[in-house]
């Protein structure tokens, strides 16, 4: 098997990627490769299939049918080894509450096998970047929706992953938390690749170079930024096209 | 893959933790304590004047129908309500290693809980000359018996995301194997139903004597659950019902 370090690896893998409850079709035959260094935006509308596409490719829900691979390991196989690249969000930042950030990012770390003086280091790193300081000894369940939703994203980036999975990361921020995380992951794309689960057009230009769009479980639209329509109207117009049946 | 202590050492900790962050921990300790205590110094203990823990060992597999489940209610439906199940199951740690180290913190919160009911035993040391050997292995069976039902009430814990529901069918699950006997007796087959009580494998314990059967029923028992927790944590990946 090749390097998931290779520069020029596919480090994001839908492959026909199917999960069905009982007759009802959540995605259907899904297939898109992300190359390493790309922040690629996942668009779709609500109920559309976007959660459950990034579940399946972080291992939490195995497809009903298709595969899913990170840095070149099958979910189904090497989810260990796809795990230890892959850093993810999911929707709505589920947190333990009675635990401080400080607690929460340790015992990530720790989980992680990260060696205390890489954790020590990865710890500042991500305090730093996602503006913990203030709230670093506080309860999580006490602290602001916004504060949540970055030690979920410090949580995510902890062990330096090659892969971020972002299941919609700027939902609850103000305009200024948005401007932040936003230009966090322009600056992790220089160096990661990034899926960003979003419903906020602005951010896809903002931050993607590429976009997929999923509606009714189906992929819909793959393909650069540019194609989807100018930013504004034009892409709003193009978005209504593709997923209003 | 071996379970590796490290991975789940860190698991191990945020449980057990997690128990004391709140009241909750001690509610459970200070009211096994209580309970255990209204058990053991009953009118029959002071009628029959003998410092042991009899009184209460022939209560103790009703006090732990409902104090297991109480423990371990939150153990994996607390991390469905909140989502956090979705951290836990895309970290680089295999089902075994959390299933261990989510055992573990609920076996650690209980042999807790235990330790502090030994004050029992002081207050038979004030009453009396307790018999040493016969206290421990009492213990032993206390601690053994638990362990075996703490396996238990997480297998209903994993069953749905709802704490009282969980609650409940943990009562159900480890009422099973206490009443067993009745439900035999019910079916005609008291004897054979018996034998393979909680009850009556707990017994010998409270009697001084540590059986190899009664080591392999709960041993048996608690790897069996342990399973089909394991089981059950597999199926989550393909189920529509996890959430």
């Amino acid at each position: 098997m090749a390097d998931h370090r290779d520069a020029n690896r596919t480090m994001i893998e839908a492959v026909g990627l199917s999960k069905f409850y009982g007759e009802f079709a959540a995605t259907r035959d899904v297939t898109f490769p992300v190359p390493r260094g790309q922040v690629c935006a996942f668009l779709g509308p609500n109920g559309a299939g976007k959660s459950t596409t990034m579940k399946m490719l972080t291992g939490y829900l195995a497809p009903s049918d298709g595969e899913a691979r990170i840095g070149g390991f099958d979910l189904s196989a090497d989810r260990l080894k796809a795990a230890e690249i892959l850093g993810y969000l999911p929707e709505s930042g589920p947190l333990y509450r009675e635990m401080t950030p400080e607690s929460f990012l340790k015992y990530a770390g720790q989980t992680r096998l990260m060696r205390p003086s890489q954790l020590a280091e990865r710890l500042d790193y991500v305090t730093d970047q996602c503006g913990l300081g203030e709230v670093w000894g506080k309860a999580i369940g006490k602290l602001s929706h916004g504060y949540r939703q970055r030690v979920g994203m410090a949580q995510a980036l902890l062990h330096d992953p090659d892969v971020l999975i972002l299941d919609e990361p700027t939902s609850g921020l103000d305009p200024n938390q948005v401007h932040g995380v936003r230009e966090l992951i322009r600056k992790l794309g220089e160096t990661k690749t990034v899926l960003l689960s979003t419903h906020i057009l602005q951010e896809v230009h903002a931050v993607c170079s590429r976009v997929i769009l999923i509606s009714e479980g189906r992929l819909v639209f793959d393909g650069p930024r540019e194609e989807l329509g100018a930013e504004g109207t034009a892409m709003e117009k193009k978005f209504r096209e593709l997923t209003v049946a | 893959m071996i379970p590796r202590p490290k991975v789940i050492w860190p698991i191990f900790r945020r449980n057990f933790a997690s128990y004391f962050a709140g009241v909750l921990g001690y509610l459970f300790i200070v009211v096994f304590v209580v309970a255990g205590g209204a058990m053991t110094f009953n009118a029959r203990f002071f009628t029959a004047n003998e410092p042991s823990l009899d009184q209460l060992t022939q209560l103790f597999p009703l006090l732990l129908l409902f104090f297991v489940p109480a423990i371990t209610t939150s153990v994996w439906a607390d991390e469905r309500k909140t989502g956090t199940d979705e951290l836990l199951f895309t970290m680089p740690a295999t089902d075994v290693e959390i299933l261990l180290g989510k055992h573990f913190s609920v076996l650690t919160v209980y042999s807790v809980a235990l330790l502090f009911s030994m004050t029992h035993v002081l207050v038979l040391m004030f009453l009396g000359t307790p018999d040493w050997g016969l206290i421990s292995t009492t213990y032993f069976g206390y601690w053994i018996a638990g362990a075996a039902l703490l396996s238990a009430g997480m297998l209903a814990s994993i069953l749905t995301s709802s704490m009282t529901v969980a609650f409940v069918i943990g009562i159900v699950i480890c009422g099973i194997p206490v009443f067993l006997g009745d439900v035999g007796g019910f079916l005609g087959f008291r004897d054979f139903f018996e034998s393979f009580s909680l009850r009556e494998q707990f017994r010998d314990f409270g009697m001084g004597v540590i059986p190899v059967s009664g080591l392999l029923y709960f041993l048996g028992f608690t790897i069996f659950m342990l399973y089909f927790n394991l089981v059950l944590m597999t199926r989550r990946r393909t189920s529509e019902r996890w959430r």
